[in-house]
């Protein structure tokens, strides 16, 4: 009986991987235990789908599935985390800066940067386009938190990537596309 | 695997910025001090979404698709018998 509404699941499951392994990374930082936590949500996501209310957001529910997958693996390593994180931190640092302009390397460096709470927000609402609402639902946070992470997510990697706003437009050297703001100042 | 750091488990703070003195003083605890113009917000919206769409458009790897299969055959096995 549940075969056909099962295929259906597992079509519309397998459409959102992409965007599930996207979220995991910036989750997780890495691509080896991103996928491992994407797999972990599918055979979540399929023992429970009895429990996803048809018609409700799917996408959310299994972002859902994966946050939460992903912060009781972390609570579990807590111990761990602290020196992996300074090597991981390192090897991150050694690509990318150098080059003198924004350029997608020095993007995903800052985005790096950011505490994860706040790379998680921007995440949700500025790439994956949820509401407010249903990202702090996800996150289990007031939509005004919500709201305030996004926020100081755009301050920070505006000011890690020396874009500071209309007082200040930061370092020039650092920004040389033709149009930007920086070159408007001349 | 054996890795045993998974580097990529980031804890709520990253002490290792270079401008944590600049940006500290430049944003208070509620993150409404925007002090970004709409171009900025607009351009780091875009690079957001381009980096984004980047990682969306990986190949995806078989094993999950694989994965899903033997997930629903397991199942048509153990319920789907007498339907």
């Amino acid at each position: 009986m549940t075969d056909s509404s099962g295929a259906v699941m597992q079509r519309e499951l397998i459409a959102l991987v992409p965007n599930l392994r996207a979220f995991a990374k910036s989750l997780s930082g890495n691509p080896d235990k991103a996928d491992d936590l994407v797999q972990e949500t599918l055979i979540k996501a399929w023992k429970n789908r009895d429990k996803f209310a048809e018609g409700s957001n799917l996408k959310a529910w299994l972002f859902t599935i994966l946050r939460n997958t992903f912060l009781s693996e972390r609570r579990k390593a807590k111990h761990e985390v602290e020196d992996a994180d300074g090597v991981y931190a390192g090897q991150m640092s050694t690509h990318g800066e150098q080059s003198g302009h924004m350029d997608m390397a020095d993007f995903r460096l800052a985005l790096d940067k950011l505490p994860s709470e706040q790379r998680e927000a921007l995440i949700l609402i500025g790439a994956e386009g949820f509401s407010y609402e249903d990202a702090a639902l996800m996150c289990g946070c007031a939509i005004g938190t919500m709201k305030s992470r996004v926020n100081r997510a755009r301050n920070r990697l505006a000011d890690l990537m020396g874009v500071s706003g209309a007082a200040d437009f930061g370092p020039d050297h650092h920004i040389d596309r033709p149009g930007s703001i920086a070159s408007a100042r001349s | 695997m054996n890795e045993k750091k998974p580097g990529g488990t980031q804890p709520m703070h990253q002490g290792k910025q270079e401008v944590s003195d600049k940006s500290s003083s430049m944003m208070h605890d509620d993150g409404f001090d925007q002090h970004l113009t709409p171009e900025s917000t607009d351009m780091i919206g875009k690079q957001l979404r381009k980096v984004y769409s980047d990682m969306i458009a990986e190949p995806l790897p078989d094993r999950f698709a694989d994965l899903l299969k033997q997930l629903s055959s397991v199942d048509s096995k153990n319920s789907g018998q007498n339907s």
